[in-house]
């Protein structure tokens, strides 16, 4: 049974505008275990940075209760709220390591000096917090840049120095708000890279925040979507990026796009005349499971014949997953065998009703 | 050349060097002033300052209160203009210094003149702060001495340098007014020796001494200013 780490139960934030209460997080709770890459996506507004600033309590709930690492920092209940003093929130926000989009570096500080910052209030001797800032420094591709002020750095490299500060007090948590938002693409690749390396080498528990698909896709393993301060949907990377439920995370995975794009190919194309011996198919599968053989294997085992009608792969922490959209055409016994079959192969199927492809 | 001076400036030089009423009198009371009113006002006018964006709200000590009573008295002495402000802490003055007149006694009401001006150029000095270096360096477990010197005052001090520049060249003008009390200092020598008696000469010296003092203030902030700041621009 893996150790949470972090529980967030029934997290309600609420804002008092012009006399309005916005709710920007109302009633979430989120459980997350040692070694998750955790990312929590949706639009803008949606109570992303609102909810996981409650894990450190840079933000303070309205309601429900956080627990780090088996410490109740806040809890309010109707009768109650018990609030971890702040002598004991210093060193437990430093379980917490912590990176943004803007990098919220210390202009005035230099590069090593940022990171020693975090390294203040550590029994350390002098020495000892430059080796180990320096250290740090190291694990984040920056060992020669320790005198540099970070203005005079890249963006990338800003944000790697608040990596090495997020890291200085060996945090087995980092929340990344947006870290990668303000990065170009190479930038951004490199920053995930780097997160996935730290999360598998000092197994970090990582929750990433972000309103980009593709960092999620490339080292998240669990994924939470939020809307209007609630999460709507959660569950494995695999999960959310197959087996989607609700439109938003749809319209956010792809999925929507996926079928629209199927969908017009079969309505402009008239490759699907409407036979009752017809169905199509949403097929979704790991790896590289699915491929010309097994066409041949539904012909001949089956006597199905499948034609592909939109086909598309995508890379989920390194394993590729594939959609494919085909026509199978064939008696209705042999159709539902030929699914039986592949769904015990691990492929995910759902059949697409007629009426999307007739309408309009 | 000495001659050409002291037939262009024949009352300057029958002013003196020396001399209670002379040139290095007034240009050491100046100094005088300038300094110690610049120590006391300004370390008053640092705490308000510092005071009024903690206690603001999002500030790291939140506290309408406290917020109010720092805004309301530096709006108060901002008010007074500062000749009156003169006369109407003369009985504090006296308290203090156990005299109303005098080069030592203009240091209160220069003090509190200056004070509320420098209290609100630190606040918009420390307000220019990203409240995302606060958040950071709460979540590295910062402590409240931690926010004030590493943060607020280290981040802002390339700007509180640029401000403290135009205080101290604002509060130089102010010395000129403390003339009106007895305090002396080039304001004094320009008005009582020179206007006064229609002895422009006087009046340009001083004012030119002045205006020396002024380009030295700015010139050397500048500099500060540059140097201390590493921010991209
Ligand atoms: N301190 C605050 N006071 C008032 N309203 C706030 C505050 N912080 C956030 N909000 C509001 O709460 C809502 C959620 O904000 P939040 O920053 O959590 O969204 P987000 O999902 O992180 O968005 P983004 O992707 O733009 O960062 C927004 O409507 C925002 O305006
Ligand atoms: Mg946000």
């Amino acid at each position: 049974m893996p150790e949470k780490v972090i529980e967030l139960s029934h997290i309600s934030v609420f804002f008092n505008q012009d006399g309005q209460t916005l709710k920007a997080v109302n009633d979430v709770s989120l459980d997350v275990e040692k070694g998750d890459i955790y990312g929590v996506v949706g639009y803008s507004g949606a109570g992303k940075s609102t909810l996981v600033r409650v894990i450190n309590l840079l933000q303070r709930p309205t309601a429900g209760k956080v627990v780090v690492n088996g410490e109740t920092l806040f809890e309010k209940t109707e009768q109650t709220t018990t609030v971890i003093d702040a002598k004991k929130l210093r060193p437990k926000r430093r379980e917490i390591g912590m990176i943004f989009q803007h990098f919220n570096l210390l202009d005035e500080k230099t590069v090593i000096q940022n990171v020693e910052f975090a390294l203040k209030h550590r029994k350390l001797k002098e020495k000892q917090i430059t080796a180990k800032a320096q250290e740090l420094l190291e694990l984040v591709g920056l060992g020669d840049r320790g005198q540099a002020y970070p203005a005079q750095l890249s963006g990338g490299q800003q944000q790697r120095v608040a990596i090495a500060r997020a890291l200085a007090n060996d945090p087995e948590i980092l929340i990344s708000d947006e870290a990668t938002s303000a990065l170009d693409p190479k930038n951004t690749v490199q920053i995930l890279e780097l997160l996935k390396r730290l999360n598998r080498e000092l197994n970090l528990t990582v929750v990433l925040i972000t309103h980009e698909m593709d960092a999620v896709k490339r080292i998240a393993n669990k994924v939470a979507v939020m809307s209007e301060g609630q999460i709507v949907e959660r569950g494995t990377l695999l999960d959310i990026f197959t087996n989607a439920q609700f439109p938003l995370t749809k319209k956010l995975v792809g999925t929507e796009s996926d079928s629209q794009k199927a969908m017009a190919i079969l309505k402009n194309d008239h490759a699907f005349d409407n036979q009752a011996d017809q169905s199509i198919l949403h097929l979704t599968y790991r790896g590289s499971s699915i491929s010309e053989p097994v066409t041949t294997k539904l012909y001949e085992d089956f006597s199905v014949e499948t034609s592909i009608v939109y086909g598309n792969v995508d890379v989920l922490r390194d394993t590729p997953v594939g959609t494919l959209f085909v026509i199978m055409t064939g008696a209705k016994n042999d159709r539902q065998q030929a699914i039986q079959y592949l769904k015990a192969h691990d492929v995910t199927v759902t059949e697409v009703g007629l009426e999307a492809v007739k309408n309009d | 050349m000495t001659e050409w001076f002291s037939n262009t400036f024949p009352n300057v030089v029958s002013l003196g060097w020396s001399g209670s009423d002379g040139w290095l009198a007034a240009i050491g009371q100046t100094i005088y002033m300038t300094f110690w009113s610049a120590l006391f006002g300004g370390v008053l006018g640092l705490l308000f300052g510092i005071g009024l964006v903690l206690t603001d709200t999002k500030g790291i000590l939140e506290n309408r209160y406290w917020f109010n009573f720092f805004d309301k008295v530096v709006s108060f002495f901002r008010a007074i203009p500062f000749i009156i402000l003169l006369a109407f802490i003369a009985p504090v003055t006296q308290k203090i210094v156990g005299t109303q007149i005098g080069t030592t006694a203009a240091l209160v009401p220069l003090s509190l003149g200056v004070f509320p001006f420098y209290a609100r150029q630190v606040q918009v000095a420390l307000t220019s702060i990203d409240h995302g270096k606060i958040e950071a360096a709460q979540s590295v477990g910062a402590t409240f001495g931690d926010l004030v010197f590493d943060v607020y005052l280290k981040e802002a001090r390339s700007e509180l340098v640029r401000v403290t520049t135009v205080t101290l060249i604002s509060l130089i003008g102010l010395t000129a007014m403390a003339g009106a009390i007895g305090a002396g200092g080039l304001g004094n020598t320009a008005i009582a020796y020179g206007y006064n008696r229609f002895d422009n000469d006087v009046t340009v010296v001083a004012t030119f001494l002045v205006l020396i003092f002024v380009l030295i203030i700015q010139v050397g902030g500048d500099y500060l200013a540059k140097i201390l700041n590493h921010k991209a621009s």
